[in-house]
C-alpha cells in the first residue's frame, strides 16, 4: 500500500510540474506579450495578434512537445521493458531515425501532398521498418552489446539514406533541413501538425494501454511470462506496431529528438520500484515534461535563428549515457 | 480422473529428439519427483507441461480437457512453472516480485485486492522471505533467490506447481523447508511435479517417482520400485551403495562411477 | 570629401573613357557580373561568362547569354580565354582575384550595392570600362523612368509589408528587398526596427510587426520542403485574413541591377491594387 501511494504521489508531481511547464511554455516565446490581453484576446475579446500568437503558435508548440515528448518517453518504457534491456530507447532500436527516413521520403518526394495523412504514414512505417531491422540483427533476447551495436548500425544507415535523400531530393531547401530531421525542432509547429500527429499517437498510445501486465510478467524471463499466461508473440507485434504509430507519428512531425525515450524511463524507474507496469504514464509524463522544458530552453537561448531542440535533449541526454555506461561497467553487467 | 494427463509426448530441437514418446500422468494432492541424467529430457517434459513450449505429437490433457481449449490465462491461473534458472530483468524488491505471482489472476487494470494481500503475505511468511521482503532481488544470496522465485509460483495457488530443481541452490535446512513447503502444498490439495537430483530427497518426499532416461520413461512407481541398482545403473552409469541402517529410510549414496 | 573625389573620378572615367582601348576579350565569373556585362557590352566584346547566366530561373540575359562560351569560375578556364577584362564582384573567390592579379590580367570589380544609387554608379562604370558610355546611360534613364511610376507617400500614410521567406527569412536594411519594397512605397517594419540584411526571424516577430501584406519568393522549383511549408502556418494565414502571399520570383532578389525598377513597379501595383 506504501508503494501505491507513492506512485500516486508521483503521478501527482509530474502532473503538477507539467501543468506549471505548460502555463511557462505558454508566458515564454521569442517575443515577449502581455499573457492576460493574450487570454482576452483567444477566448473572449476581438481576435487580436497577442490571441493569434497564443492560439496558433504557442498552444500547439506546447500541446506537440507534450504529446511527442510523452510517446517518446513511454515507447522507451515499452521497449527497454520488451526487450529487457535499459538501452532499448526509440533513438537507439531506430524508430526514431527511421521515422524520420520514412517522413523525408513522403515529404520531399511529393508524397505528403497525396493525402493529409501520408506523412505520418511514412513515419510510422519508417519507425517499424527500422525497429524490425535492429530487433532481427540483434536476436530476441539480445544482450546489451549486441542490440546496441545493431542499433549503431542502422542508425547510422538511416540517417546517411535521410541525408543522401534530401540532397537528392527536388526542392532547393532540402539541403539545409537535414539538421531539422537529425536533431529535431518544434519552431513553427501549427494546429495542422497537431492533427497529423495526434491519430497515430493516440492509436499507439491506447495499443500500448493494457499490456503493462504482460511487461512485468517478461520480468521473469520469456518462458515464465508465456507459462504465466503472456503471449508473447501477440505482446511483441502489438508493441513494435503501438510504438511504430506513435513514434512515427511524433517524429514526422517533430524531426529525430533523441534521449527523451532512454532518459526518462531510466530515471523514473527506481521511484517505481522497478515494475514495468508502474513506469508507463509516469515515463509518459515526464517525456512530456522534459521536451517542453528542452523546448523553452530552446526559445530563451539566444542565437540567429532557433537552436533545435535535439540539441538540448542531446546535450542533456548524452552525458546521462555515458553516466549511464559507467554505472554498468561498475556494477559489472 | 486425472489431473494432467499427456501420452506419447514427443519434442525434438534441430531433429534431435529431446521428449521420445513420454506418457505422464498427475493426480490431485500428489507430489510426483521427475529424476534422471542431465540431459534425460526433465527440464523439457516440464516447460512442455507448462506450455512455454509446444509438442510435437502427443496428447496434453488438463482436467480432462485437451490443454489447447484452455487460454493462456486460465492455463496459468492451474500451472505456476518454476524454472531452473530464474534471470530477473529488473532489481525488484522480493515482496514486488511475489505479487507478480498473482498477474494470472487480475484482470488488466484491476488492483491486488486483500484477499492477494492476504496471500501474498502467507506465502512470504511461509518462504521465510519476511526479513528481505524490501530488499531488491538481485541484492539476495542464491538461496534467498530461489526461495523467492518459489514464492512467486506458489501466490498463485496453482492446482499444479511445476519446480525445477527448485534445492539444487540451498543448504540442506532450507532445502528441508523448500521440499516441506511442496509436501503441504501437496496436502492442501494441490499437485506437485518436482525435478531432482538429490534421489534420497526424491525418494523421502516424493510417494511417486519417474526415472527419466534419453528422453523416454525407464521406470515410474515408488522409491523402491525405481531407485533399483539395474535402474540407476543404466540411468546415471554408477554403482549406489544402499544402506537400510538405523535410518527410518533407506538411503542410497551415488558411489562409484562405472565405466561402460 | 569622399564623394567629391568619387565624383570627379566618375567624371573623369565618363570624360575620358578611352584611356585604354575598349577591352574585346571580356570574361565574367558571376551571374551579377554575367547580367551587367552582357546588357552593356557589344556581343564581340565578350568571351565567356558564367554558367548561371543560362538558367531561365535566375538570369535575365538567357537569350544574350546563349551565343558565348560558359565558365564556372575555375581559374583555368578563365585563363584559357586570355581575357583583357575579368569582371568580379565582391563575391567573387579571393583565391582566383589572386591568381588572376599575380598573372597580370585587368579586373574590374562591381560594387553589387544595394541600392538605386549604386547600381546606377555600378552601370556607370562598367559601361565606362567598356567603352560604352551611352549604353550605360540610357539603361540607367530606362530605369529611372520605369521608377518614376510610383509617387511617393507620406511615410505614416504608407501600409506595412514584409518579406516572409522559405525557412523564416526576412529583408532589413541593405537589402535590395528593403530598397525596393521603399521604393514602391511601403514601410518595412524590419528596417524601422533596425533589423540588417536577409536574416531568419521567429515567427512571432513577425506576427507582432503586424504586416498589411506579407510578400515572398522562392528560388528553384518549388517543391515540398518544411522550409515552403512555413509559409504556410494558420497563424500566418489569419494575420492576412487569408490572403495569399504574394509572390515576387527569386530572379530579382539575387543581383543589383536596372530590373530592380521591375520589381519596384510589382510592389507597388500590389500597394495600389490593395487600396
Amino acid at each position: 500500500m506504501i508503494t501505491a501511494m507513492t506512485q500516486h504521489r508521483l503521478l501527482f508531481t509530474l502532473g503538477g510540474l507539467i501543468v506549471l511547464t505548460a502555463l511557462l511554455s505558454l508566458l515564454i516565446g521569442s517575443q515577449a506579450i502581455p499573457l492576460m490581453d493574450a487570454l482576452h484576446e483567444s477566448f473572449v475579446g476581438e481576435a487580436g495578434i497577442y490571441g493569434l500568437i497564443l492560439t496558433e503558435l504557442r498552444i500547439p508548440r506546447t500541446l506537440v512537445a507534450l504529446l511527442a515528448g510523452a510517446t517518446l518517453g513511454l515507447c522507451g518504457a515499452v521497449m527497454q521493458s520488451l526487450l529487457r534491456n535499459p538501452l532499448a530507447s526509440p533513438g537507439l532500436v531506430g524508430s526514431a531515425s527511421g521515422a524520420a527516413l520514412g517522413a523525408v521520403i513522403t515529404l520531399y518526394f511529393g508524397l505528403a501532398t497525396l493525402f493529409t495523412y501520408a506523412l505520418p504514414l511514412g513515419g510510422i512505417i519508417g519507425a517499424l521498418l527500422a525497429t524490425l531491422t535492429v530487433y532481427l540483427l540483434a536476436g530476441r533476447d539480445a544482450g546489451t552489446l549486441t542490440l546496441i551495436l545493431a542499433g549503431v548500425a542502422v542508425n547510422a544507415f538511416t540517417l546517411a539514406l535521410v541525408s543522401l535523400l534530401l540532397n537528392l531530393a527536388p526542392s532547393p531547401y532540402a539541403v539545409q533541413e537535414i539538421a531539422l530531421w537529425m536533431l529535431g525542432s518544434l519552431a513553427n509547429i501549427s494546429r495542422n501538425e497537431l492533427w497529423i500527429l495526434l491519430p497515430g499517437t493516440l492509436a499507439g498510445w491506447m495499443m500500448i494501454g493494457r499490456q503493462g501486465r504482460s511487461l512485468d510478467l517478461l520480468t521473469f524471463g520469456e518462458e515464465t511470462a508465456s507459462s504465466m499466461g503472456a503471449e508473447l508473440p501477440r505482446l511483441r507485434r502489438r508493441l513494435f506496431l503501438a510504438v511504430a504509430l506513435a513514434v512515427g507519428s511524433a517524429i514526422s512531425v517533430t524531426g529525430a529528438i533523441g534521449f527523451i525515450g532512454l532518459v526518462v524511463p531510466h530515471l523514473l524507474r527506481p521511484l517505481v520500484g522497478y515494475q514495468p507496469s508502474r513506469l508507463l504514464v509516469p515515463s509518459a509524463m515526464g517525456g512530456g515534461l522534459l521536451l517542453l522544458l528542452a523546448d523553452i530552453g530552446v526559445r530563451l537561448l539566444p542565437a540567429q535563428g532557433e537552436i533545435k531542440v535535439g540539441v538540448v535533449t542531446a546535450l542533456i541526454g548524452a552525458p546521462f549515457f555515458l553516466w549511464l555506461i559507467i554505472q554498468d561497467k561498475r556494477s559489472g553487467l | 480422473m486425472n489431473l494432467l494427463s499427456g501420452q506419447a509426448l514427443c519434442f525434438s530441437c534441430d531433429a534431435q529428439p529431446i521428449l521420445d514418446g513420454v506418457d505422464i500422468t498427475l493426480a490431485g494432492g500428489e507430489m510426483l519427483g521427475l529424476i534422471g541424467p542431465n540431459g534425460a529430457g526433465k527440464s523439457t517434459l516440464l516447460r512442455l507441461l507448462a506450455g512455454a513450449i509446444t509438442a510435437d505429437k502427443g496428447m496434453l490433457t488438463l482436467e480432462g480437457r485437451p490443454i489447447s481449449t484452455f487460454t493462456p490465462r486460465e492455463r496459468a491461473r492451474r500451472i505456476a512453472y518454476l524454472p531452473q534458472m530464474s534471470e530477473i530483468a529488473w532489481p525488484m524488491s522480493v515482496e514486488r516480485l511475489v505479487a507478480l505471482g498473482r498477474i494470472p489472476h487480475l484482470e488488466a487494470w484491476q488492483h491486488p485486492g486483500p484477499y492477494d494481500t492476504e496471500i501474498i503475505e502467507r506465502i512470504i511468511t511461509e518462504t521465510d522471505l519476511l526479513p528481505y521482503r524490501d530488499r531488491p532481488f538481485n541484492t539476495l544470496s542464491g538461496g534467498e533467490q530461489a526461495r523467492a522465485v518459489l514464492a512467486r509460483a506458489m501466490v498463485s495457488e496453482p492446482d499444479i506447481l511445476l519446480a525445477d530443481e527448485p534445492v539444487s541452490a540451498l543448504d540442506p535446512a532450507h532445502q528441508l523447508d523448500v521440499m516441506t513447503l511442496l509436501s503441504k502444498h501437496c496436502e492442501a490439495g494441490h499437485s506437485v511435479i518436482v525435478v531432482l537430483h538429490d534421489l534420497n530427497l526424491a525418494a523421502h518426499f516424493c510417494k511417486r517417482l519417474k526415472l527419466l532416461y534419453r528422453g523416454r520413461t525407464l521406470a515410474e512407481g515408488d522409491a523402491n520400485q525405481v531407485l533399483t541398482p539395474q535402474n540407476l545403473e543404466k540411468a546415471y552409469a554408477i554403482e549406489m551403495n544402499l544402506s537400510v541402517g538405523p535410518s527410518p529410510a533407506p538411503f542410497r549414496l551415488p558411489w562409484r562411477r562405472l565405466n561402460n | 570629401m569622399s564623394a567629391m573625389v568619387t565624383a570627379l573620378l566618375l567624371l573623369l572615367l565618363t570624360v575620358f573613357p578611352a584611356t585604354a582601348d575598349p577591352p574585346q576579350r571580356v570574361v565574367s565569373v558571376n551571374l551579377c557580373s554575367d547580367q551587367l556585362l552582357l546588357m552593356l557590352a557589344d556581343p564581340r566584346q565578350v568571351a565567356s561568362v558564367s554558367y548561371l547566366s543560362r538558367d531561365l530561373g535566375s538570369s535575365f540575359v538567357v537569350e544574350l547569354a546563349i551565343d558565348h562560351p560558359i565558365n564556372h569560375a575555375q581559374i583555368e578556364e578563365v585563363i584559357s580565354y586570355q581575357p583583357d577584362l575579368v569582371v568580379t564582384t565582391p563575391y567573387t573567390n579571393p583565391r582566383l582575384l589572386n591568381i588572376l592579379e599575380k598573372l597580370g590580367f585587368k579586373t574590374h570589380r562591381l560594387t553589387l550595392g544595394h541600392s538605386v544609387e549604386a547600381i546606377t554608379t555600378d552601370i556607370r562604370q562598367l559601361a565606362a570600362r567598356l567603352g560604352q558610355a551611352p549604353r550605360g546611360e540610357a539603361l540607367i534613364r530606362t530605369m529611372q523612368q520605369r521608377l518614376q511610376l510610383t509617387p511617393s507617400v507620406r511615410h505614416v500614410d504608407r501600409p506595412k509589408a514584409l518579406f516572409y521567406q522559405p525557412r523564416g527569412y526576412t529583408s532589413g536594411i541593405d537589402t535590395l528587398q528593403n530598397e525596393a519594397l521603399q521604393l514602391a512605397g511601403w514601410r518595412n517594419p524590419a528596417a524601422e526596427q533596425g533589423i540588417v540584411g536577409y536574416v531568419p526571424v521567429p515567427l512571432e516577430q513577425i506576427m507582432l510587426w503586424q504586416p498589411d501584406t506579407l510578400f515572398t519568393s522562392n528560388y528553384g522549383v518549388s517543391g515540398d520542403s518544411l522550409a515552403e511549408r512555413q509559409l504556410e502556418h494558420p497563424a500566418l494565414k489569419r494575420l492576412l485574413g487569408h490572403q495569399p502571399l504574394l509572390q515576387i520570383p527569386y530572379k530579382y532578389w539575387i543581383c543589383p541591377g536596372p530590373m530592380l525598377a521591375e520589381a519596384v513597379s510589382m510592389l507597388y501595383e500590389a500597394r495600389v491594387g490593395k487600396r
